[in-house]
Parts: C-alpha cells; structure tokens; sequence
C-alpha cells in the first residue's frame, strides 16, 4: 500500500464517519460564531469610542462658555481617554469588559475618578464570554475527546485491528495518516474562521502566528494526551472517554477554580474601596485645616508654584487643587498596594496556567490581544499621564492668578487622549 | 412497583462492581461536598468582610467634625451590599458586581470593586459552590456512570432475558432511572443541608425558597437522568450512547449559556457608562446649578416662592433661600439621574428575557435563572442594592439641604467664604451626621423573587416532562 493511496482512503473514512463530521462541523460553527461575535464587540466597541469623543468635546465646550472662572472652568472640564480594541481584541476579549476602556477625567483627584468602570449586565458576564479563546480552551479539547477517545478500542472492539495489522506494513503507516487528517481537520475548522476574521481586522501577522500556534500548541496537548489514554489496551473505549473527560474536567475546570480559591484567599487584603476612601478623607479634611497648612505642604513637593502670592480669604480655588493633588499624594501609597496585590493574583494565575492548558491559552491569547490585566494596568497609567497633563495646564493661570477671560481661558488647549505606546509603535 | 426497586437494586450492585462507575460515584458525592464548606467559607468571609468596612465607613462618617452641611453632601458616604443568606449555595452574580457606591450629592455613581475584576482571569472559570457542581458537572458524571445502564444489558443480551421473564419495559427504565436519580438526590444532600444551615428562624422565606430550589435541582437532574437513561436504551452501543450524550451535554451545559449571553448583548445593545454620564449631562443643563442662586433656571422658582409667602426678597424669607435652591435642585437631578436609572434596568431586565429564552435549548439556561433569583442573587438583586442606596442617597442629601435651610441666615451663607465669623454660624453640629440612620438592606421581597422564578420554574418543568415522555417512548421501542 502506498502512501498516497492510504491518504485518499483515511479521507473517505473521515468523510463517511458521521460522529466525526458532525463534531467537525460543531467545532466549525461554534468557531465561526465566536469569532463573528467578537467582531460584532469590538465593532460597537468602536463606535462606542467614537461617539464619546463627540459627546465628550460636546459637553466640554458647551461648559466652557458657561465659565467664569479658571477654577470653575477646570472644575467642569472633564477629558475622554480611551483604550480602543487591538486588531486581535475580537478573539480574546478578556478583561476588557470588567477594566474601564473609557474614562473621563478631570483636574480633582484623580483616585476618586480611576476605579470607575463600565456598567455591564451582571448576568450575562457572569456566564462568559463567547469569544474565541472561549471555544479554544473549552471546546477544542473537547472535540479532540471525541475524535480520538476510540481511535484504537473502536477497531479493537470490532476485531477488526489485528486484521489491520496484518494488511498494513507497519502500524505507523496505518494510525499515523488517521491521526493527521483528523488533526487537520480538527486544526481546519477551529483556524479558518479566527483567520477569516484576522483579515478582516487587518492583524498583524506576528499576533496572527501568535494566535495560531498557540492553538495549534493546545491542540498538539490535548491530542497526544488522548492518544496516550486510548492507546493503552487495556481501556475498553467508554474507559477511555470517561478518564479522558475526566482529565478535561479536572483541567479545564477544576484546577482553575481551585486556583482561583487559593489565590482569593492567599492574597487577601484587596481594599480598592479603601483607596478611595482615603483620598476622599485627605480632601475633606483638608476643608477644615488652615488653608497654609495645606498650601504649605503642597508648595514642599511642588516648589515650582511657591511664590503664588499668599491666599487672603477662606477660599481660593488654587487652595481647592492644592489638597485634590495632595489627596492623590497621601493616597498613592495604597493605590500602589492595590495594583500590587492584584499583580500578585496575577502572578499566582500564570502559575496556575503552568498546571491548566485553559488557563494557558486564555492568558496567551489575551496578552497578544492586549486585553489582559497588563494591558488594562498600562491604559491606567495612560490615563494618570494625561490627567498629569490636564492639571498641569490649569495650574499657571490658577497660581499666577491671572485674571479670567474666555480668551486666556481659549489659549489653555489640552490635547485629545493618545496613548504615547501605540503612536510609538506607529511610526 | 417491586420490579423496579429490583432493577435499581441490580443497577447499583453492578456500579459496587465496576470500577468506573464507583470511582465516578465517589467523585461526585466529594466534590458536592467540599463545594459546600469551600462556598460556604468563602462567602462568610465575604459578608464579614463587607460588615467591617460598612462599619468602619458608618464610624468614619459620624465621627465628622461640625460642618456647614452642604460640605456634608459633597463628603457623601459609602455604602456597602450585603449577600443573601442562600449566596452560599449559589453566589449568582454576587462577585460580577461592585460591593460599593459612594453617595454623593447631584450624581449617583456606580457600585465600583467587583470582586472579579480584582480576581482576574480566573474568575471567569466558575465559582466552586453547590449550585455549580450541581449545574455543571453533575449533569456529566451521571452520563458517565450511566451511559450504559441499558445497552450494556442489550450488548451482554441479558435485556431480552429479563423481557421474556414479563418484566415490563417501562419498569427496566424506571429502575434504571431511580438507580440514577439516587446517586442525583445524594448529590443534592450537601445543598440542601447547606441551605438549610444557612437559613433560620429570621430568613424564614429563604428557607421556603431553599425548598423549591431543590425542587429545581431536582426536575433538572431527574431530566438528564431520564435523557441518560432513553439514549442508553434508544442506541445501538454505548458508545453511541455516550457519544451521544457527551455532544449534548457540550453543547447544553458548555455552549447555551454563553452563547444565550453573547445574543443577548448583542440584540439588546447597551449605551456605555459614560455616554450616559453625557446624556445626562446634556439633560442636567436646563436644570440649572443649584450651588448658584442667581442662576438662571431658578428665575421661575424664585418668584412663585417669593409670592408664596408675600415677601419682597429672599432675604425676608423664613428659612435660607440656599439651602431651598439645593433642595429643589437636588429634587429635580434626582428625577433626571433615576429616569436613566430605571432606563438602564429595564434595558438589562431586556437583555437578561433575551438571555432566558435559551431555556428553551438548554435546561440548564432554566436551571440557573430559577436558581440564582430565588436564591437573591440575580440581577433583580442588584437592582434592588441599587434603588436602596439611591433611596438612602436622595434622603441623607434632603436631610442635610433642609438643615441648611433652617439652621443658619443666607446673609452668613453667602458670606461663609469670606467671613471667618460667618463661616464659623455655618458650620452645624456634629450630632447631626451621627444621628443619621445606618444604611440597611432588607432582601427583596419574597413574592417578587418567586414571581420571577416563575417562568424559569415552568420551563424547568417542562424539560422534566420531555425528559419523561421520551423514557416512554424509548420504553416502547424497546418492547418493539
């Protein structure tokens, strides 16, 4: 028997095997599916950015002509940020839709507007996401169960193995054609559509090599675990489907979730409400200190203001900035320590990920679709730049008290949200 | 009636014998078990956690120095959720969702911390309590350990025997199936004590709610027992069987709740957090600033009031014509903000019925539904933290723009930001926040959870009668 012969006739037994062509046919769907309701996010997801930054310019020039003062004027002049999908976001959509992906900041303290985050259905995240790495993680071992669980005891049951044996030069030639074109097929209905929908978005070809080996790699994974399980003989074929189902359980769900209870309570101490409880402390109390108390500590670690002429009466909105900045100041220390705590999790998590392919591909896919925490952390360090920025550009008219006019108020332009890493990556 | 307990008997002997099946068996009782203490230590730190910090926030807020009280309103307050009693059986989306909301004057944010963003990715795998186990994996254990419950009587042809001896068909399935739903209801056993520990005298309607939920549980397992059973004796081997089987289970407990979530969010499109900050926004202009007593929009208010109590000017009203402004400007924000409010529930009540109609694909979509809203931790939930934080918001706010109506003159509140002495007769007492009434939020009314279990509870029952007629059925051909 020759190769090319074996080939044709291993295609035909594929193509005749129903179960077989159903799973394939589930897998392609399912794939499908994902992948077009991923581009349907991160499409309304677009739109959504692009309707803020009308919306957002709207409102803020609307309030500037309403404005009196520079104070006021920076009181109400909220400013868009935003983190708009990557060219593979439709694929992993990740942490995106429980991190902010769009924000509006103004010159107050800035840990009182930070850890505002979108409103989403609690309902429906609750259930998942379904999005490709969904159907990578979950389904694509599955559908591997299925194809290879009774790839030797279906033959050896029927007795037709040994008959096989003989007829086939050597058992290489007669699994190994078997298991590659189940392998492609399987590679095939899972790959076709993300590649679809990676053309259309336009990816760039090192995430799309990413993406795809990744998914190869797991597919690589699971079917030599399978082959391994259904290969040992003495498993009768419905053995070899219940462990091998067992593996995926123990995988897939249960050690991501075991994980997930160790790390909540090995790194406990998570108080994000408490960061922003001490900012609103510090700015409060701030109301009923001595204004020098106040000015004082803030022109020590900003000299460049110290010569402002000294604040007469009760009130001064150079005063009124002065302890929003220093509340960002004295709560730093602990917003620090959240995002610290939250890493550590994160670090925990890549060691789970050494234990569960899920977890694994998940984390790969959402890191080169920039939709992990990472990804999440760098857009909130963006965000601290820009807002940075939009203090900075009140805070000469404010301290040099200059008189207010809508044409000095006209000169103070603060440039759109651009996150500084991607322009770079641009050019 | 005997013939069945007979057949059943028979059943469990053989799964004493097989080594698959009692392995299967012991990791299903374990599992349901260690879920039980796992999601109930989990929560109860959980509802600890949250006391503490209400406490703490409650002592923080009382402890305030005297204050002019509009400063009060822009201090604002935290308020934190409570879990239900039953959160330990199924915690539903009690970690998607913030455990916070600072109150505030003139807005109303958002619950913010959510304990699964700050778990990360893997909170996305599940949570380890009873009501997963049970949704889940129970489901996948029983097919593995009765998969060939029939077709392996018809493969070792002992089924025709036990035919020709006049046992009847339908007795073989029911007493395939009561082996089954043993193993099902000792499963449940960890739940139901669980529930019945967490719940007391004080809860007692989440004890009667604790009661149908497990008759949810139970519809819900005794249809797949009855699935296992009819494609066991339907197929040819059991390895069809569990082909069969495993495909169903894909694509019902693994696929439909997803996907039912993915088309409801994207039939049911809704505005992002912050476009609706906009729109409000843009709703908010007419309604004037109410810091600002000159402003424009308070022209109307201020004539009808003077002429109300035939004065000539504000000065020679009974009370600080400030505090008025805020109080009705506050009156007329909170309407604008709860018409969004309520817009945005109904849009996600919208989405969560989009979602719910995949109940009629998968039972499972049933199933959690039924389980999370009589358990208190669905959506409506959520919505009823919301609307009782608002309620409380709104209050705390009137409170303090009325004792800046009465407590001091307007010629000292107008001057408090120039005068030390005037800003000194507007500060009032500090009893005044500590006299405040604590935030507490009594769970949702009994008749409304079970009002809105109810038609996930019919179509739970439903898929329990499928799963009965197609045992009959497959009793029939068997008999063929």
């Amino acid at each position: 028997m020759n190769l090319g012969f074996r080939l044709q006739q291993e295609l035909s037994f594929l193509l005749k095997s129903r179960a077989m062509l159903g799973a394939l046919l589930l897998l392609l769907v399912v794939s499908s599916g994902s992948v077009a309701l991923g581009l349907a996010y991160v499409s309304q997801e677009r739109e959504k950015i692009e309707e803020l930054i009308v919306l957002d310019t709207q409102e803020r020039d609307y309030k500037r002509t309403l404005a009196v003062d520079y104070g006021g004027a920076a009181y109400d002049a909220f400013h868009a940020a935003w983190n708009a999908p990557s060219d593979l976001a439709f694929a992993a959509i990740g942490q995106r839709d429980l991190n902010p992906t769009m924000m509006r900041v103004r010159a107050l303290a800035l840990e009182g507007q930070i850890y505002e985050t979108d409103s989403i259905n609690p309902e429906l995240a609750l259930a998942g996401r379904f999005d490709f790495a969904f159907v990578s993680a979950y389904l694509l071992p599955l559908i591997i169960i299925f194809a290879f669980y009774d790839l030797f005891a279906s033959e050896r049951e029927s007795g037709r193995l040994n008959l096989l044996s003989v007829s086939a030069q050597n058992t290489r030639s007669l699994w190994v054609p078997r298991i590659l074109f189940r392998v492609l097929g399987i590679a095939l209905a899972g790959l076709v559509p993300l590649w679809l929908g990676m053309l259309s978005e336009r990816t760039a070809l090192g995430s799309a090599i990413g993406v795809s080996l990744a998914v190869l790699l797991q597919i690589l994974f699971w079917t030599v675990l399978v082959l391994l399980i259904a290969s040992r003989s003495a498993f009768r074929s419905e053995t070899a489907a219940s462990i091998s189902v067992g593996m995926w359980v123990v995988l897939t769900l249960a050690i991501p979730i075991a994980g997930k209870v160790y790390i909540e309570s090995s790194v406990a101490g998570i108080k994000g409400a408490e960061v922003s409880l001490v900012q609103r402390e510090v700015v409060n109390d701030a109301w009923d200190l001595p204004i020098s108390d106040t000015m004082n500590a803030f022109y020590a670690s900003h000299p460049e203001w110290a010569d402002s002429p000294p604040i007469t009466g009760v009130w001064h909105w150079k005063w009124y900035y002065a302890f929003q900045q220093i509340g960002d100041e004295t709560a730093a220390e602990l917003a620090r320590e959240y995002r610290e705590s939250i890493v550590a999790r994160d670090r925990l998590t890549a060691a789970v990920a050494w234990l569960s392919p899920a977890v694994a591909i998940q984390r790969r896919l959402e890191d080169l679709a920039q939709t992990n925490l990472e990804a999440s952390f760098a857009f909130e360090d963006e965000v601290r730049g820009y807002h940075e920025k939009i203090r900075r550009a009140y805070y000469p008219v404010l301290f040099r008290e200059i008189p207010f006019s809508q044409e000095r108020l006209a000169q103070i332009v603060i440039p759109d949200f651009q996150i500084s890493q991607k322009s770079g990556e641009g050019d | 009636m005997n013939t069945i307990a007979l057949i059943a008997g028979d059943e469990l002997r053989y799964w004493r014998r097989s080594k698959v099946a009692w392995t299967v068996l012991i990791i299903l009782l374990l599992v349901s078990t260690c879920a039980a203490f796992v999601s109930n230590a989990e929560v109860s730190l959980r509802a600890e956690e949250r006391l503490a910090q209400q406490a703490e926030a409650d002592a923080i807020f009382q402890e305030q120095p005297d204050r002019h009280p509009h400063r009060m309103v822009h201090y604002g307050h935290y308020v934190y959720r409570t879990a239900s009693p039953l959160a330990v059986i199924d915690s539903g989306i009690d970690s998607m969702v913030g455990t916070s909301i600072f109150l505030e004057g003139h807005r109303q944010n958002s619950a913010t911390f959510a304990a699964a963003k700050e778990t990360g990715l893997l909170a996305r795998f599940g949570s380890f309590s009873p009501a997963f186990v049970l949704q889940s994996l129970a489901p996948l254990l029983l097919i593995l350990c009765g998969f060939a419950c029939v077709g392996r009587e018809k493969e070792n042809k002992t089924l025709y025997q036990l035919i020709g001896q006049g046992v009847s068909s339908n007795s073989i399935l029911l007493g395939k199936s009561a082996a089954l739903l043993m193993v099902a209801l000792m499963a449940l056993l960890p739940l139901i004590l669980l529930g019945f520990f967490a719940t007391g005298s004080d809860t007692f309607d989440f004890r009667q709610s604790l009661f149908v939920i497990v008759l949810g549980y139970f519809c819900y397992l005794a249809f797949w027992v009855f699935l296992i059973v009819s494609v066991s004796a339907l197929l040819k081997t059991s390895t069809q069987s569990l082909s069969v089987l495993l495909g169903f289970w894909i694509i019902a407990v693994v696929l439909m709740p997803r996907l039912a979530g993915a088309y409801a969010s994207t039939s049911v499109p809704t505005p992002s957090h912050i476009e609706t900050t906009l729109r409000i926004a843009e709703a908010m202009r007419s309604e004037g600033d109410s810091h600002d007593i000159d402003d424009s929009a308070f022209v109307d208010l201020r004539t009808r009031t003077l002429a109300e109590y035939g004065v000539e000017s504000i000065e020679d009203l009974p009370f600080n014509y400030r505090g008025f402004v805020a109080l009705q400007g506050e009156e007329a924000d909170t309407e604008v903000l709860n018409n969004f409010a309520e817009e945005r529930m109904v849009q996600e009540l919208e989405q969560k019925s989009a979602a719910d109609q995949f109940s009629v694909l998968s039972p499972i979509v049933a199933l959690r539904a039924f389980s999370m809203t009589l358990a208190g931790t669905a959506l409506q939930d959520h919505h009823h933290f919301l609307r009782a934080a608002e309620d409380y918001r709104y209050n705390m706010v009137q409170t303090f723009n009325r004792l800046q109506m009465s407590a001091m003159t307007l010629a000292d509140d107008l001057a408090r930001n120039s005068s030390a002495a005037s800003n000194q007769r507007t500060r009032i007492d500090s009893s005044n926040w500590s006299q405040m009434p604590v935030f507490e939020l009594p769970p949702l009314a009994h008749e409304q959870r079970w009002q809105a279990a109810s038609l996930a509870g019919i179509s739970l029952g439903l898929w329990l009668l499928a799963g009965f007629l197609l045992l009959l059925f497959a009793a029939r051909r068997l008999r063929l």
